[in-house]
């Protein structure tokens, strides 16, 4: 399949956040491309329905996996715009029906945004035991430019299993603010781990995560890194409310601050409206822990290599 | 406890339904399961999901407790109402 | 190797040295006991050798291969060849054992890192993927902490209270290890401990009582104060020793 579907620093960006490119190109590798807001790619395969439209500023979709099919080849989204200025507006449905299952690689890329925005409005519903991993990596360029907002909303089903994986931890961020609601159904599991890096007084980061376990037995997880250098702000707000019995969630926030007029701000909330529920939430927020710097540095690296070492770890 | 104070309350969808449904003319909470389902249609394409979500009891129960609690609703007969205050 | 000379610690907003005019010498090859109760300033006068900023010396001097070290940082003295395994090694979120080893090697070969495994008794192909964190247990962790010391071939290497909560089953089997390190890598071991059974390995030792030194020599003339001080009836010996009567 030609390189041609996508511009080439999109897929520069691709390959700079740890995607495979060659993978994302062959012919027979299921997937979905925009480049701003024409469909340049679409690859079904059994048990997958894709279907997209075109709008002025980019596009309405659907990602659907029929019932009881699983399917086992990762598919590749991209949507990307390389144009400096303007607005791309997503409004995609994911729906796993009953029994299905896949896994998602979605990049999404703005490599030369100076003042782009980047709007997601996502919906997405699980049915009974399906399983939907999903895996979304940005990259906003070097100008600090871009302007990104992702809102998704998730219904998942009696015994399903939904991770959300997103990162954005090469390049500038710009402004991202980041809206996920899950509602978890019984015996349902979620797992929600959010990672970003802001480099720059250009980064300001906003993520707010809410799990609402509304089935017995259901789990959730929610966990939010990040490292804010620079004068890089982020703030990320962990939200677990458990509403129906022997629910047990837990919020997990770490941010690392390094230099000066770096901020961030940790907001882990957790309700319980069910006597059997349970939901705990830790949070760390500040400098690298000082006996893991003193270690690294009882090894031989400097202070800036180990809380290089460190935060990558961390992210 | 004032409107910012109970702006929590609302974060929750289901909460929301739950209220968007029961209104002013009232249901049980048998009527409220019934009749709430979560599902999603693709914008595009003609398949027709088989997946459906309905509230637990349980959970519903919690739900309009907490309503009750917070004076959003009230129960009358059995049924329950929405309370006429703006958020 | 290493000479500490009237090493006197007092922390920040304290008005009483922790450590208080200690002197003793690590000599070259040799394993040296720093031996004492728990809050004696054992572990304090490792992580002032260490250069740790907290435990920075008030008064006296860190000689290192002859050389000054007193004034320089962490790094500066890992770079020198000193380094140290702590009693309660740090989690590291994200980070596999094979980064965190080869961390310390600084541009030397990466086979080190599996050899420094199998010199701690663990399976390098069960371990290199792991991460050092909270699915480690915590026998297992500082096995991985002491080989990420050895693969940097230290010229000196100081480890606090490695044998802590380990079970007494395991000792044996812990200081045959340190008899290995000993052996593979020739370096001077500052070995932090309050068990006697370190004995068994130290060739000599300095006991610390209350931040100063109460005795230095042999491992035997240690015990022999320890005992005394400890106020036991009959003196120890090397590898074991009666409870107060």
């Amino acid at each position: 399949m030609s390189k041609s579907l996508l511009p080439y620093e999109i897929l520069e960006s691709a390959r700079l956040v740890g995607f495979n490119t060659d993978t994302m190109l062959r012919e027979d590798t299921p997937k979905f491309f925009l480049n701003y807001n024409r469909i340049t790619a679409i690859k079904k395969t059994e048990g997958l329905i894709l279907v997209g439209k075109e709008t002025e500023n980019g596009m309405i979709a659907d990602f659907i996996v029929t019932k009881g099919k699983k399917i086992e080849i990762p598919v590749h989204l991209c949507f990307g715009v390389v144009k400096e200025k303007g607005i791309q507006e997503i409004i995609p449905r994911f729906i796993i029906d009953d029994g299905g299952k896949v896994l998602i690689l979605a990049h999404c890329s703005f490599p030369r945004a100076k003042d782009l925005i980047h709007q997601m409005e996502a919906e997405v519903i699980l049915g009974k035991d399906a399983v939907f991993l999903y895996e979304e990596r940005h990259y906003h360029g070097e100008e600090g430019g871009a302007k990104v907002f992702p809102r998704f909303q998730v219904h998942v089903g009696k015994g399903s299993y939904f991770k959300s994986v997103f990162s954005l931890i090469k390049g500038k961020v710009g402004l991202l603010s980041i809206d996920l609601e899950v509602y978890a159904q019984s015996n349902s599991k979620i797992e929600i781990l959010s990672k970003v890096y802001g480099r720059c007084k250009e980064d300001r980061v906003k993520i707010k995560d809410a799990v609402f376990l509304e089935g017995e037995h259901a789990r959730g997880l929610v966990k939010l890194r990040a490292a804010a250098s620079r004068g890089g702000d982020v703030i990320m707000k962990g939200i677990t409310e458990a509403n129906a019995p022997y629910a047990s969630g837990h919020v997990d926030c770490r941010e690392i601050v390094q230099g000066e007029g770096s901020t961030a701000r940790a907001i882990p909330i957790v309700r319980v409206g069910d006597e059997t529920a349970r939901v705990t939430h830790e949070a760390s927020v500040g400098r690298v822990n000082q006996r893991e710097l003193d270690t690294l540095m009882a090894r031989g690296l400097t202070e800036e290599e180990a809380v290089d070492m460190i935060v990558k770890g961390m992210l | 406890m004032n409107q910012e104070e109970k702006k929590w309350l609302l974060e929750n969808k289901y909460r929301r339904l739950i209220l968007e449904n029961i209104g002013k003319t009232g249901k049980t909470e048998k009527e409220i399961i019934e009749e709430l389902e979560i599902k999603l249609m693709p914008y595009l394409s003609d398949y027709q999901p088989t997946a459906r979500i309905k509230m637990t009891p349980s959970s519903l129960k919690n739900h309009l407790s907490l309503l009750l609690r917070e004076g959003l609703v009230e129960k009358k007969a059995g049924k329950f109402y929405q309370k006429l205050e703006k958020m | 190797m290493l000479r500490v000379i009237d090493l006197t610690i007092i922390p920040e907003g304290n008005s009483q040295p922790i450590v208080d005019g200690v002197s003793f010498e690590v000599r070259p090859g040799k394993i040296h006991a720093l031996m004492g109760p728990n809050g004696s300033g054992k572990s304090s006068i490792a992580y002032s050798i260490m250069g740790i900023s907290q435990y920075r010396p008030t008064k006296g001097k860190i000689i290192f291969c002859r050389e000054d070290i007193t004034h320089l940082n962490i790094t500066e003295r890992a770079r020198r060849g000193i380094t140290l395994a702590w009693q309660e090694p740090a989690r590291f979120e994200g980070i596999s054992v094979y980064d965190y080893i080869k961390a310390g090697l600084q541009g030397k070969n990466g086979d080190t890192v599996k050899k420094s495994l199998e010199l701690v008794g663990l399976i390098p192909e069960e371990y290199l993927n792991r991460k050092v964190d909270n699915s480690l247990s915590g026998g297992e962790r500082k096995r991985i902490e002491i080989a990420a010391t050895i693969a940097m071939k230290p010229k000196l290497l100081i480890l606090d209270e490695p044998d802590s909560g380990l079970d007494i089953i395991v000792y044996s089997e812990f200081y045959e290890i340190l008899e290995a390190i000993r052996n593979e890598t020739k370096a001077s071991i500052l070995l932090i401990t309050h068990r006697e059974e370190a004995g068994e390995i130290a060739d000599e030792g300095t006991l610390i009582c209350q931040g100063k030194v109460k005795a230095q020599g042999s491992f035997k003339e240690i015990m022999e104060k320890y005992c005394i001080l400890a106020g036991r009836k009959v003196k120890c010996q090397k590898v074991s020793c009666p409870t107060k009567s």
